[in-house]
Order: C-alpha cells, then structure tokens, then sequence
C-alpha cells in the first residue's frame, strides 16, 4: 500500500466533512489497507468502530464471493463447500480433468474413422481403461505435489484425498467412455467390455499408491495392460469377426473379465483396510 | 508437564550422508531458534518433529504422543503449524484459496468460521490487500508470508518454522516479531535460521547444530557468554583466532584466544556461534 490516510483526512472523515469522493475513496483504502483499518478500531467513538466492522464485514462478503469456476459452481450444487474446495482448488486436477477429457475426445475420433471395423473396436477396448487411470494418476499426482510437506502434516488422511480424487476421476470419465462405447459399432458386447478392467486399474492405482508415487505405478499398470491385451491388436492374416478378435486377448473372455472384477473388489479392499498406511509414503 | 517436543539419540541418514546423529533434545514452550551451517541438519530435523519425516534411530516425542504411531501422529497434526523450507507447488491458487485449502485440510469445515480464520492469519502477517492474487504473481518475501499464513491456522499449539524470515523485508521482520509475541505463553516455536540477529531478536532459547550434532543447547545469553573475553579487534587476521574478518572500519575482528592485552570486544551470540562451529570446522581441516 502506497499511501495511508492521514490525520487531517480521519478529522475531516470522522467530521463527516469530506467530499464524496474523498470519503468514498478512504473507505476503498480501509477496505484493502489493515493498518489504516486498526486507525479506527482503536479509541474510536462507536459509531466509527460499527463504521469499521461494517467495512471489515463488506471484505469478509468480497472474499466469500470469490468467482468460482464453472467446475467448482456444478460441484458446489451436490457436495458440501470443504469438499469441493478439497476437489477443485487443485490446478492440477483441473488439468487431470482436462488431459482425460481431451484424450477421450482424440479416442473417440480415432474409433469413428476407424470406426466400422474390428480395428476401431479393438483399439476402443484396449484404450478406454487406461483413460481414467491416467486421469486418476494425474489426480493423486496433484496430491502429494500440491502444498508438498505442508498438506502431508495436516490431519486430513491422505487416504480420504486420494479416494476423493479417484471418485471425481471416475465420474466424469467413466460415464464419457461409457456412451462412447455405446456409440460403437461392436455390439453390445464390446460396449461392456472395457468397464472391468478400467475399474480394475483404478482400484489397483489407489492400492498401490499407498506405498509408491502414483505416476510410477500408473505406467506399470499401463503396460502391464498392454501386455495382457495386446493380442487383440496384432494383425492378424485371417479377416476375423469382432468377437473373434476380441476372444485373442483373455482379459476380454468371460474368466478374464470376472477375474478382472475380483481384482477391482480385492484391490479396492485391500486399499480400504490398510488405509492408514497411506500416511506414510512421504515419510521416508 | 510433559515437554512439547522430547528427542532422544535421534538419527537420520540419506544414502551416504548423515544429515542427523544422536541428536537429545528437549524444548520447552516459548521460542527456540535453531542455528547451523548449510547442511547441518536443520530442515531434516525440524521435518522430524513435525511428522513430515521418520528417524532411522531414536524416539520422538512431540506433545506428547509419538509421531510413529498413526493414532500420535494424527494428535501431533491436529496441533501443529508447519512452514517448510521449500514451499509446494501451490502458485496457481489466491493466496486466500491457497490457505483456505490447507484450512481445509486441517479440519475446518465451517465456512464462515474458516474464512474468518484465513482472514486472521493473511491479516497477521500483512497479506490482507492479497489475499486474492494469484501466489505466483507475489514478491518472494510475500509468498514466504503466505507460507507462515498457513501455519498459524487456528492456533497451533507447536510451530515449526523453516528459515520464516528468508526474503522478509525488515518491516515485516518486525511484524514478525510481533506475531511470535502475540503467541500464548504456552506455544512452543522452533524456527531455523542463519541470522544470529535473529535469534538474538526472537528467540529466548538457542541450539546449534552443525554435521548433524547438537553443538549446544541454552540460553542465547549463555551463547553470547561463551565468547566472552574472546573477542577482539586487531589490525590483522590473528592466527589465534578460530574465525576472523574484516569489519567496516578495516580493521580485523578475530574470535578464539586472545593475546595478552588485546583489545576485546563486547561478546555477542553471534560470536559464540562462530566459536563453535569455527573450531569445528577448524577440527575437521585438521583431522
Ligand atoms: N531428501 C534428501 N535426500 C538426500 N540427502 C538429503 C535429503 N535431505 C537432506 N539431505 C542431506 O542431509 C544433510 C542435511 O540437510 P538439511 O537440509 O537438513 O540441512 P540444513 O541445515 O537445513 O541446511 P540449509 O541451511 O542449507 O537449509 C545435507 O548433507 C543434505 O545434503
Ligand atoms: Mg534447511
């Protein structure tokens, strides 16, 4: 603050003899300027200490109105203040959001020009799961750099941030890829097919977060993923039917799915018991 | 009582260097100023005693429950501010959402009551005319105040203050003080520094480390006395001296043993500062 105001200013302003303007333009001072604030705070008559609570209150008001962004406004109508702060305030999720939302886009151009075949389907089954899990690595990723040792020190379970995390992910990302999948001309047998090991995925993301830096763990299971179905991506000589294609890889036969939804409950158990350990990661 | 924060043969290695080693330690409310060289070991012990770190050796105790143990650790937090030396990666945000957040975090859940609290604090430390630009567009100085900010969230009954005057211009050095000063008399403070003026300001209490051991652990009165009668002024460096330089007058001021008849000087603490860790360093070269 440049300038403060000054003591023939508070006579004339205590006297009500200022101009307007000039009276206008003290309060936008008293309004930013805490040491000017305490001028009348301290041996002020009553009148000029409510005139100061007034102004103090008039600040408090700004500051809750704070523009909230268009995510924060629509989180805000189902979930309660703290938690959208939790969710929001974070530039990293936003870009979490962002990153998963454009490449489900990309996805789904690449599947609509690839669209009519089996090429395009296979593409979208193998894909599609790794989009949340990326986004929910993204997410935790912004947990544990956002605010470095001074989140970790708070109370609040790392845990509980996480799961926040990995459920705003799953919200906005699962329910996209769904009618994409729905969109597809698979089948609805191919539509379904990519929901078991998405959740798989995100469930073993938040598990073994516990201990190690959730980006690693989300390229591991990257291509650990790729590995289990990259069969259904090779070339094959023979023209083949979708379900043919889809049959090469056993993550998409119905053992490998079922398999595949034990790992997602197993996981999420796992996380859930031992969610104290969570703590501990940025102990070491 | 029991002591706000009690260590005891506490160590700490990262890969091959020993950043801490059998360091005891027990503080007492009010306010202690840690001071050593770079590398001595403060930021790893001071994120020892804030639960950001465990030891390899030794127990902790820190208002009396065990960081170790995640029921203690949970206590600790729920009484602690915690400034870090390196702040996060937090420069998109206000300076208001920034320390709304971490109000958020620690627990507060009323809105009205936690905007009041985050008013308070970016008041405290100067901040209020801020509060809502972004963290990156602030001076140095600035976002290290918002940093403090957050620490002082609703009430801490233990700060661990990081180097909180690095880049404070000297006004808000004073605003500091004044805000250790208005602390309850039952807070405790541990804050680092490399500014003995600092200590010699704010801090009652005093404990140096250097290469991860605790040099000493008093009063920063008795700091000052140890040098007392060592130093002195002459008109050139004195090999007898464990540190000398030049002062603004161009003569040359020496701490060690003095020669009969030298022209002592009043001691400070820094002087017995730089007696303990001079001949240690003076030992090292040696050795
Ligand atoms: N995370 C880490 N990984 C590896 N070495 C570390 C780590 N943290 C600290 N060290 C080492 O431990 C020693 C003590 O470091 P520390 O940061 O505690 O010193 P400091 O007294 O805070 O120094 P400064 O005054 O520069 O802040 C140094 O040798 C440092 O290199
Ligand atoms: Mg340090």
């Amino acid at each position: 603050m440049s300038w403060h105001v000054d003591a023939r200013t508070w006579t004339g302003y205590r006297a009500g003899a200022l101009s307007d303007a000039a009276a206008a333009s003290v309060e936008t001072h008293l309004l930013a300027c805490a040491a000017c604030r305490e001028v009348p705070a301290s041996g002020a008559t009553p009148e000029e200490r409510a005139l100061h609570e007034r102004s103090w209150d008039a600040l408090g008001s700004a500051v809750d109105r704070e523009p909230a962004s268009a995510v924060e406004g629509l989180l805000g109508r189902v979930l309660p203040p703290h938690v959208v702060r939790l969710l929001a305030a974070a530039p990293a999720l936003r870009r979490a959001w962002w990153a998963a939302g454009t490449a489900l886009l990309a996805l789904a151009l690449l599947a609509a020009h690839l669209g009519t075949g089996t090429v395009g389907t296979a593409l979208f089954v193998v894909t599609a799961p790794l989009l949340p899990l990326g986004g929910v690595a993204l997410a935790y990723a912004a947990v544990d750099d956002l605010a470095g040792d001074v989140a970790t020190t708070t109370p609040y379970p790392r845990f509980r941030l996480l799961l926040l995390r990995t459920v705003a992910v799953a919200a906005v990302t699962l329910p996209v890829t769904a009618v994409l999948a729905l969109a597809l001309p698979g089948g609805s047998r191919a539509a379904t097919l990519w929901l078991a090991p998405a959740l798989a995925l995100c469930a073993l993301t938040l598990a073994l977060s516990a201990r190690a830096d959730p980006r690693r763990v989300a390229a591991v299971l990257t291509l650990l993923w790729l590995a289990v179905s990259w069969n259904v991506l090779r070339p094959s000589r023979l023209p083949l039917a979708v379900d043919g294609v889809l049959d090469r890889s056993l993550a998409f036969r119905p053992a490998g799915q079922a398999a595949l939804l034990c790992v997602a409950v197993l996981a999420a158990l796992a996380a859930v018991t031992r969610r104290t350990t969570f703590e501990d990661r940025s102990r070491r | 009582m029991t002591l706000p924060v009690a260590l005891a043969g506490v160590g700490k290695r990262f890969r091959g260097t020993t950043a801490l080693q059998d360091v005891t330690l027990e503080l007492r409310p009010g306010v202690t100023g840690l001071l050593g060289p770079n590398g001595a070991g403060k930021t790893t012990l001071l994120r020892i005693v804030a639960t950001a770190l465990s030891p390899d050796a030794g127990t902790v105790r820190v208002l009396g429950a065990d960081p170790a143990d995640p029921a203690g650790r949970l206590a600790i937090r729920r009484r602690l501010g915690y400034l870090p030396q390196e702040s996060g990666a937090y420069s998109g945000f206000t300076a208001f959402s920034f320390v709304d957040y971490v109000a958020v975090l620690k627990e507060m859940t009323d809105r009205s009551a936690r905007h009041a609290e985050v008013r308070r604090v970016l008041d405290a430390v100067g901040l209020g005319d801020r509060a809502h630009q972004r963290i990156r567009a602030l001076s140095g100085g600035m976002r290290r105040r918002v940093g403090l900010a957050q620490a002082l969230l609703g009430h801490p009954d233990l700060l661990v203050l990081d180097e909180p005057t690095v880049g404070l211009d000297p006004e808000q050095r004073l605003r500091f003080r004044e805000v250790l000063a208005g602390l309850p008399d039952d807070a405790t403070v541990l804050l680092s520094t490399h500014l003995t003026e600092d200590v010699a300001a704010l801090c009652p209490t005093v404990v140096v480390l250097d290469s991860g051991r605790v040099l000493f652990h008093g009063e920063t009165t008795a700091l000052a006395a140890l040098a007392d009668g060592r130093v002195w002024d002459a008109e050139a460096p004195d090999p007898r001296a464990a540190v000398s330089w030049r002062t603004p007058e161009g003569r040359f001021r020496n701490v060690g043993s003095p020669p009969p008849g030298a022209a002592l000087v009043p001691a400070g603490p820094e002087h017995g500062y730089l007696l303990l860790t001079g001949s240690t360093a003076a030992e090292q070269v040696a050795s």
